[in-house]
């Protein structure tokens, strides 16, 4: 019996360990197209802003191997599957047979299309590789654009703003955040990144970047020409499907799975940014990219592939980050409003708290909860189960209540 | 296992002033007057509810805080089982705050990171607990192990799907010893010991029928 896992981000490595804790025998091998040990991606802007250091980006010990008996195939891509013969090939020309296979190859940046786009000092923040070229040229660097005003991109110009560097945030909608937050909740986030001295351009976009050897200009869609010597495109990620053949295997967005993390391959599971799965609140199936929706799913992976039948329970959005002290925390829709939907919002604007949640038939939908970190763990719980809310409504809010179980 | 008996805790917060002293030393720049800045645990009401109870980390089975991490300072630590944080790790994402339906991580007001109940490592009883002037905190062995019987085979330590049994080297030659932190007293390992050595707490006939009885109004 061998398991191949595919990938060392959070849902390949916690499909390892939640193999390794029912099954202490049988081979694990781990491929990885990176020659890192399992690091961290969304700790990469703190990284940059130097919060972080380097031994300090990866989430697992030195000896994580070692320790789980897994045999890692490290800096090699797998080009080819067949799930036929079950075998996995590689780009060094390796063919790896398995009994399970687990596909956890993550996500990749959503191509853009802007002119000059492929000059020296643009980067998507999406690999460590990138990050350490990015922090090679910071001490050069004067003007950065981040492209995109999602989460990753927010955490990058602030950690560049820390380093002296002007920064200018690019983004095409009108708000920042556009896929998770509410045009309120985003204002608030918006103001704080004023006074961190980033400037928001929203409602505009790259037309085309300049430079010979390296980045120099970018040219908006409105026609203003910026100074420029390092760009972050930020535009949010796309399943990673590269080896995988439509015909072979079920592909929509993402890897299609069922609530086993089965895939339509035989023996074949998907965990990740990778899987397309159930989602919660619509009854539909997502591709959202977040770490702890990867884990779970890598874990739940692991948990089936190793023989213990466990329905995973399906995901939802959420996001949290930390804008220098203003914690923004989002769980489930906040953005959709429809006839019948309850929101409650409650607002403190002097001490830059604003809460909004949104009940659905007397189930909780989302929540946006800024400036303050209260009662996060039970809303979520409330979002994740599908509780009906109308006994604690009162209670959501406030500072009191701190759990449910 | 750290129980709490809900029925008599009256919020006297005793225990959140015993778990912050204790960890003074931990949190830079607290002091007397910040002191329950350093606390890692909490007395809360669950919401809709009346009753306060104490709230501390419950060091799950798979931890959801533990899938939450992006830095991998929330960890399980191989020799106690218990869920701790690095907290020169933690960057402050709050990803795990909201993956704990028990609220039972707190938020670090100095330092931008998250603080847990470490159960006060191995010294017993935790400070929580004893500082409980109504014996709502009380600390319990679900399952232990008769040592003269043990003769260290290590099926028990094969089976436990929680990893809380191990074999230690003792004068005696090998036995097992049951991690209290991760036991949650399933009793496969009663159930399996060839010698009879590990014995259930709880779960005897003359609980049992205690319990049926005062059931039944008997008693």
């Amino acid at each position: 019996m061998r398991y191949v896992i595919v990938g060392n981000g959070p849902a390949g490595i916690n499909a390892i360990e939640a193999i390794r804790k029912v099954d202490r025998n049988n081979d694990i091998i781990n491929i990885s197209e990176e020659p890192y040990l399992p690091y961290s991606k969304p700790v990469m802007p703190h990284y940059i802003g130097g919060s972080v250091s380097y031994e300090k980006i990866f989430f697992r010990s030195v000896d994580f191997y070692e320790e789980m008996g897994v045999k890692a195939i490290l800096n090699d891509r797998v080009v080819a599957f067949d799930p036929e013969k079950k075998l996995v090939v590689l780009d060094s020309g390796k063919r790896i047979p398995y009994d399970k296979l687990l596909i956890a190859t993550g996500g990749k940046p959503r191509p853009v299309k802007i002119d000059g786009s492929n000059i020296e000092g643009i980067f998507p923040l999406t690999s460590l590789n990138y990050t350490k070229k990015i922090i090679k040229l910071l001490p050069e660097v004067k003007n950065a654009l981040i492209l995109g005003g999602g989460p990753l991109g927010l955490k990058a110009a602030l950690a560049l703003s820390h380093h002296g560097i002007n920064v200018k945030m690019i983004v095409k909608s009108p708000q920042i955040m556009s896929q998770a937050l509410d045009p309120d909740s985003a204002e608030i986030l918006e103001e704080k990144l004023k006074l961190s001295k980033v400037e928001l351009m929203l409602k505009t976009d790259v037309e085309y970047f300049e430079g010979d050897e390296r980045v120099k200009y970018a040219t908006l869609s409105n026609g203003e020409k910026l100074l420029c010597d390092l760009a972050i495109i930020g535009k949010g990620l796309l399943p990673k499907l590269d080896f995988l053949d439509p015909k072979k295997i079920r592909i929509n967005v993402g890897v299609i799975v069922n609530q086993y993390m089965e895939t339509s391959a035989n023996d074949v599971y998907a965990a990740g940014d990778v899987a397309e799965s159930y989602d919660l609140l619509t009854g539909g199936s997502n591709t959202v990219a977040v770490w702890p929706r990867a884990s779970e799913q890598g874990h739940f992976a692991g948990m089936n592939m190793a023989g213990f039948k466990k329905p995973y329970p399906g995901a939802h959005r959420m996001n949290s980050l930390d804008f220098e002290g203003l914690s923004c925390i989002v769980m489930g829709d906040v953005k959709t409003i429809k006839e019948g939907f309850v929101v409650i919002i409650q607002k403190d604007p002097k001490r830059r708290i604003y809460q909004r949640i949104i009940l659905e038939n007397g189930l909780l939908r989302g929540a946006a909860i800024i400036g303050r970190i209260v009662n996060v763990g039970g809303i979520n719980k409330f979002i994740r189960k599908r509780i009906p809310v109308s006994m604690v409504k009162e209670s959501l809010l406030e500072d009191k209540a701190t759990f449910i179980y | 296992m750290i129980l709490a008996n809900i029925d008599n805790c009256v919020g006297c917060r005793a225990c959140e002033v015993a778990c912050a002293e204790k960890h003074l030393d931990d949190v830079e720049g607290a002091d007397e007057l910040t002191l329950l800045a350093a606390r890692r645990m909490h007395v809360g009401i669950s919401m809709g509810g009346t009753k306060p109870m104490p709230i501390q980390c419950r060091h799950c089975e798979d931890p959801t805080c533990l899938f939450a991490c992006i830095t991998g300072a929330m960890h399980r630590d191989p020799d106690t089982g218990m869920v701790l944080v690095d907290e020169e790790k933690c960057v402050g994402c709050w990803t795990c705050l909201k993956m704990c339906s028990f609220g039972a991580i707190m938020v670090d007001p100095i330092g931008h990171r998250v603080l847990k109940c470490d159960k006060c490592y191995e010294e017993r009883p935790p400070a929580c607990v004893e500082a409980c002037p109504n014996n709502v905190l009380v600390i319990e062995e679900v399952e232990y192990v008769d040592r003269d019987k043990c003769i260290g085979c290590g099926l028990c330590e094969s089976l436990c799907l929680r990893g809380a049994i191990k074999l230690e080297d003792t004068p005696e030659g090998r036995k097992s010893y049951i991690n209290q932190d991760l036991c949650k007293g399933c009793g496969i390992c009663a159930s399996s010991c060839p010698r009879d050595a590990i014995k259930m707490r709880f779960f005897t006939d003359e609980k049992a029928f205690e319990i049926i009885e005062q059931l039944m109004g008997v008693a």
